[in-house]
């Protein structure tokens, strides 16, 4: 594992740590999972502890513990940071040094400071979106863990004055769409996906929560599918083909055999080649001396050809423009979730 | 050009690097004692074949410039240089992306090396 047991982290440290990573590797549970990070946590190896963390909830995507101990790294890398930004607002208490004290506040679960803080700076700077972007997502936070609907609706209120002040801010449509989806307001939700989808043609998340609102209130969002052009399935493909320029994506079973496939204005690719090279690259990768395979990318001038395992198959897609073959890699786990095999 | 690919594998994360041709015969090669250079040759010789051949139905406009093949073990990239392959073989969780600049670096090194 890369630079998980620096010499300069002591030997006891490294000891400890070197134990628990070794008793990951022979048995990947939570537990064990969880030895590793609290071990990094410990070392105050906050970046590497919260990587790990943030790896262990696409593995563990049910465990309360690994959720738990998720936030927890959170508000720890967030105190980290407190202290540097309040003498940074202090010097100079413009309103973005001040709206970043309070986002810090927040996720170092000091929620009512960071409330009082917020209307603070509201007061003083009542035209920024962003002090109303951070109360809108601290009353999500609130929403999340109440379920209340007046804290839903006050959280659509600081957003929908966000978006006044800032339209088309993309994190903002999004928080909001979301909670219209939690508050059951799918025709509101849809429009705000739409939105999203207008500025950011195939977006991942945009898609994944039309996905979510489809199988919820399917009547709501036929138009929307249409105006995507996304044709087909539904499934992981949906989901890889709202990665910014996938064109078509397949999806293979354990065999190596064709499931589904998926694409973008109905186009047809022939993918029994591909097909072929996945069954190989699964093969070879073993023979390399690589364990077992995870992903490959391919790459060209303008093009690149993801291939990803998931935990009962493989999803293949490919994509145009100018991204880099990591970035596929990452964006192919981050919307296929809890379908991806362990890779750590 | 087995210097150069000893300064590419003093990057963090990557454990050995090797020049292949497009049919599989190696040409040099930095790697440790536990990597079978003449495996890695001959297996990417075949899986770049088959690769190619993929890319047909796909319609690309262009053609294959690198190749990662990733498991749970480590990784292994192949870099076209035009007649030839870089082959990089580094650890599972390396970012080759952070390490862009010491893997252009070297292939501008072989390149220049060969035409000298």
């Amino acid at each position: 594992m890369l630079g998980l047991f620096p010499r300069k982290l002591g030997s006891r440290k490294r000891s400890r740590l070197k134990a628990s990573y070794d008793r990951y590797q022979l048995n990947p549970g939570e537990t064990e999972s969880l030895a590793v990070a609290r071990r990094l946590l410990r070392a105050e190896r906050l970046d590497d502890a919260f990587r790990w963390i943030h790896k262990a909830r696409t593995h563990f995507p049910n465990s309360e513990k690994v959720d738990a101990f998720y936030r927890k790294v959170k508000r720890t890398k967030a105190r980290a940071w407190l202290a540097e930004a309040l003498e940074r607002a202090k010097r100079n208490p413009n309103s973005a040094n001040r709206v970043r004290v309070c986002e810090l506040l927040r996720l170092s679960g000091a929620w009512k400071k960071s409330y009082t803080a917020s209307r603070k700076v509201q007061r003083q700077f009542p035209d920024n979106w962003e002090i109303h972007f951070g109360l809108g997502r601290l009353f999500f936070e609130k929403f999340s863990t109440t379920r209340r609907k007046r804290h839903g609706r006050t959280t659509v209120k600081h957003l929908e004055k966000s978006l006044e002040l800032n339209p088309g801010e993309y994190q903002s449509l999004l928080l909001l769409a979301t909670v219209f989806v939690r508050l059951g307001e799918f025709d509101q939700a849809v429009d705000v996906i739409e939105e999203m989808l207008e500025i950011s043609p195939g977006n991942a998340k945009a898609t994944a929560l039309l996905s979510l609102v489809c199988k919820l209130a399917p009547e709501c969002v036929r138009n929307v599918r249409e105006a995507t052009g996304v044709h087909g399935s539904a499934g992981p493909l949906e989901h890889v083909m709202g990665i910014p320029g996938a064109v078509g994506a397949f999806l293979f079973d354990d065999k190596g055999d064709v499931r589904d496939t998926l694409s973008r204005e109905n186009d047809t690719f022939d993918f029994s080649a591909p097909a072929e090279t996945a069954r190989m690259c699964r093969l070879e990768t073993d023979r390399l001396g690589l364990g077992e395979l995870v992903f490959y990318t391919l790459r060209g001038e303008g093009w690149n050809i993801g291939y990803r395992r998931i935990h009962d198959g493989s999803v293949l897609a490919f994509f145009e423009g100018d991204v880099s073959e990591e970035q596929i890699a990452v964006d192919m786990e981050s919307v296929l979730g809890e379908t991806c095999v362990a890779t750590a | 050009m087995r210097q150069v690919l000893e300064e590419l594998n003093e990057t963090p994360g990557i454990v050995g690097s090797l020049v292949i041709t497009p049919d599989g015969i190696m040409v040099a090669a930095a790697v440790d004692d536990d990597v079978e250079e003449d495996t890695v040759a001959a297996v990417a010789a075949s899986l770049l074949v088959s690769m190619k051949r993929g890319l047909t139905g796909l319609r690309t406009r262009s053609d294959l410039e690198s190749y990662t093949l990733a498991g749970t073990d480590g990784k292994i990239v192949f870099y076209d240089m035009d007649n030839s392959y870089l082959v990089v073989v580094a650890e599972a969780e390396t970012s080759l992306e952070a390490n862009a600049g010491a893997i252009e670096h070297a292939i501008h090194g072989i390149m220049n090396r060969r035409v000298a």
